[in-house]
């Protein structure tokens, strides 16, 4: 997809999190929720996000938006950087660039009725007044399948799907490029969930978003994405076209992952070979030497435990995998100094 | 895999008294668990899954609910039982696993009491022979330096680790059933392999009768024998998990199945299809449909009888199997052909969407 009309960049993006620290305390350590992540998002496309809970992919999407500070790297927004935005032009970004949060329960504000929650991004944005907001909120709650005249109703009457679909007309209301979805769908029900993918697929293409669908679900990223991207403590250890990604997986962590994903076939899941790591993802405080994933890895050899691989192109146009078995492509291990631990 | 039943369930029903109203939870529920069998329990949210496992054990409740039918663990009916008999039998008897390993662990205990606590209650073992014991359980169930575990806190281990020590504690009395209530759902999906490796392990060395609670069809076609589809209290489809998830007859079921993104077969020519949706929301246990449960939000309805009869479970195809296919539908013959594949869920299938749209 290099080529493509990239709208997010990151390079090397960093989020730190001090630990331990306190009042007139120095922090005893530091956690690296992202760490180092070179990720392009193209215009147009939905990118699935995947990756067990701690492996940052949260924090990644809080980024990208400028909802956490990020601590290294660059960060571009449609050419524009990011990292040092304020004022009117951090706004015009909040209104460009949307979320839809995990839990349509804690995310809308129970005292305040559906058509004060959709617009108050017309307010804040002074997109639309009087009349005009009113129709407008009509309009987005239209769009995302409610009818019009639930406006005046609070959360609580609604069942999970309907306030996902009311956090959706939220995150849309300024009409924006490009929409972060943070596991959108894990608190739903299987038959919820499917009709709000199904929205979001709709949206994504009568629309032209730009989605960012971040979800530990494999089998939903890879129904919704055009491109997947696998996280690995704090890393993107695996991109490409979903396709390549979902079927022929170049990375052993993403093998493992696809391979403990249950199947509902019971003749194809009686027969299938699953790869079980062992052990616990390391901390993300406690970040292994060289590969990150070497301590569970089936296929460590000996570069792993000095080399940081780099992503590097396999498999198919457009795939890349951060693994040494592809060839030893990445940066030496550095000792917590700062010093190159081996020559 | 099935031999003299653990556990037999008859006309279980539950009735909640709740603020709305009574909440009829559980709607007359049966079936059996054979030695060594796992029948998984599967339905979405409000179904009644979770409270019938709790009204077995007797652990909802008793000024709130009213549990009514049989369940006879090894021959002895768990409803009538009194209560200290229940303390006993919750334990060797029956041990069960819940779903949030986050809460089901007490935080200002070591490991090590709440393991040792479970094996004193049921033997006559002193503190150090139980310590012992529960270091063995521990490095069974795969974790790593079961001596010092013990002494270590909840908030010191994983997820993945806490459930560990929830299915030691499960099993530390070897149970002739183990019910697991959504035991995995909170883990992520390595950890989750791990977990039902290591209980379908365990169930193979000991012969534990397993009921698994699930909304994961994927979880339940790698370990059922047997499947129990519920909704709206009732169970609307059982029997195998072949007949259950390849073949489904139930137009719940087969909607169910057509809402699930398939990681085997996402693209059909290139184009991955809309998912299949179930219109409308499940009803409120306080304020059940008259007739079949899920005739409001069923896409084929249309017999006269949908709105008004409740449908019996019916044997689909043949009955002369040790566990027959059944669903509980007046819209099987009408609808579907026996010949129907299902919603081509069968792998392989030609067409992966079938009529529900």
């Amino acid at each position: 997809m290099s080529g493509g009309d990239v709208l997010v960049s990151a390079r090397g993006l960093e989020v730190h999190f001090p630990i331990g620290g306190g009042f007139r305390r120095k922090p005893a350590g530091v956690l690296r929720a992202v760490d180092g992540v070179d990720l392009d998002i193209v215009r147009g496309e939905t990118l699935g996000l995947v990756g067990e809970s701690g492996c940052g992919k949260s924090t990644l999407g809080n980024a990208l938006l400028r909802l956490v500070p990020t601590t290294g790297g660059t960060l571009t927004f449609d050419g524009t950087d990011l990292t040092g935005l304020q004022g009117r032009r951090l706004k015009e970004l909040r209104r460009r660039a949307g979320m839809v949060f995990q839990d349509p329960f804690a995310s809308l504000d129970p005292r305040r009725t559906v058509a004060q929650t959709v617009s108050e991004p017309l307010e804040v944005h002074g997109l639309r007044t009087g009349r005009d907001k009113a129709t407008r909120v009509a309009e987005l709650l239209e769009l995302v399948g409610l009818d019009p005249g639930v406006a005046g109703r609070y959360p609580h009457e609604f069942s999970g799907g309907q306030r996902q679909r009311v956090g959706i007309a939220r995150a849309l209301a300024g009409e924006p490029d490009f929409l972060v979805c943070d596991e959108a769908i894990a608190s739903l029900d299987v038959s919820v969930q499917a009709q709000v993918l199904n929205l979001l697929r709709r949206l994504q293409r009568q629309l032209g978003l730009t989605l960012l669908f971040i979800s530990h679900d494999l089998s939903a990223v890879r129904h919704i994405s055009d491109r997947i991207a696998v996280m690995y403590l704090g890393r993107v250890v695996e991109i490409g076209p979903a396709e390549a990604v979902g079927t022929d997986p170049q990375m052993p962590y993403t093998q493992a992952l696809l391979s403990a994903v249950p199947l509902p076939h019971p003749k194809l899941e009686r027969e299938r070979k699953r790869i079980v790591l062992t052990g616990d993802v390391p901390s993300p405080a406690a970040v292994p030497s060289g590969c990150r994933f070497r301590t569970r890895c089936p296929y460590v050899f000996e570069p792993c435990d000095d080399v940081d691989p780099a992503l590097q192109p396999v498999g198919a146009p457009g795939q890349q995998a951060a693994c040494h078995l592809h060839g030893v492509v990445g940066t030496p291990a550095t000792t917590p100094e700062g010093v190159t631990a081996t020559p | 895999m099935s031999g003299q039943p653990v556990l037999e369930v008859e006309d279980l029903r539950v009735r909640l008294r709740t603020p709305r109203g009574p909440a009829d939870v559980v709607n007359g529920l049966s079936y059996t668990v054979g030695a060594g069998e796992t029948v998984a329990v599967v339905g979405e949210s409000g179904s009644g899954k979770s409270v019938s496992v709790l009204a077995l054990l007797g652990l909802l409740p008793s000024g709130v609910a009213t549990v009514t039918g049989s369940a006879r663990l090894q021959g002895e009916d768990l409803l009538t039982m009194r209560p200290d008999r229940l303390r006993q039998v919750r334990g060797p008897g029956a041990g069960m696993v819940f779903q949030d390993p986050m809460t089901s662990l007490n935080p200002v205990l070591t490991i090590g009491r709440q393991v040792v606590e479970g094996i004193r209650a049921h033997s006559d073992l002193d503190k150090a022979a139980a310590r012992r014991r529960a270091a063995e359980l521990l490095a069974e169930v795969g974790l790593p330096d079961p001596e010092g575990t013990l002494d270590r806190y909840p908030h010191e281990l994983s997820g993945g680790m806490r459930q560990r020590v929830i299915i030691a504690i499960a099993l530390s009395n070897s149970p002739a059933l183990l019910i697991a209530d959504e035991a995995t759902t909170a883990l992520d999906v390595t950890v989750q392999a791990q977990i039902i490796d290591l209980v379908e392990k365990l169930q193979a060395e000991r012969g534990t009768g397993v009921i698994w609670i699930t909304h994961d069809l994927g979880v339940v076609a790698g370990i059922a024998d047997r499947v129990l589809v519920m909704y709206g209290g009732r169970c609307v489809e059982d029997g195998t998990v072949d007949d259950v998830l390849e073949n489904p007859v139930h137009p719940y079921t087969r909607g169910l199945l057509g809402a699930l993104p398939d990681l085997a077969q996402p693209a059909v020519d290139g184009v991955v299809p809309d998912l299949a949706t179930v219109p409308g929301v499940p009803p409120a246990p306080t304020d059940l449909p008259k007739g079949c449960v899920f005739w409001p939000r069923c896409p084929v309805r249309g017999d006269a009888r949908c709105e008004t009869e409740q449908p019996p479970l019916t044997v689909i195809g043949s009955a002369d199997v040790v566990l027959p296919h059944r669903a509980a539908t007046w819209c099987t013959e009408r609808t579907f052909g026996a010949e129907s594949p299902g919603v081509g869920r069968t792998f392989g299938a030609e067409s992966p969407e079938g009529g529900l749209r």
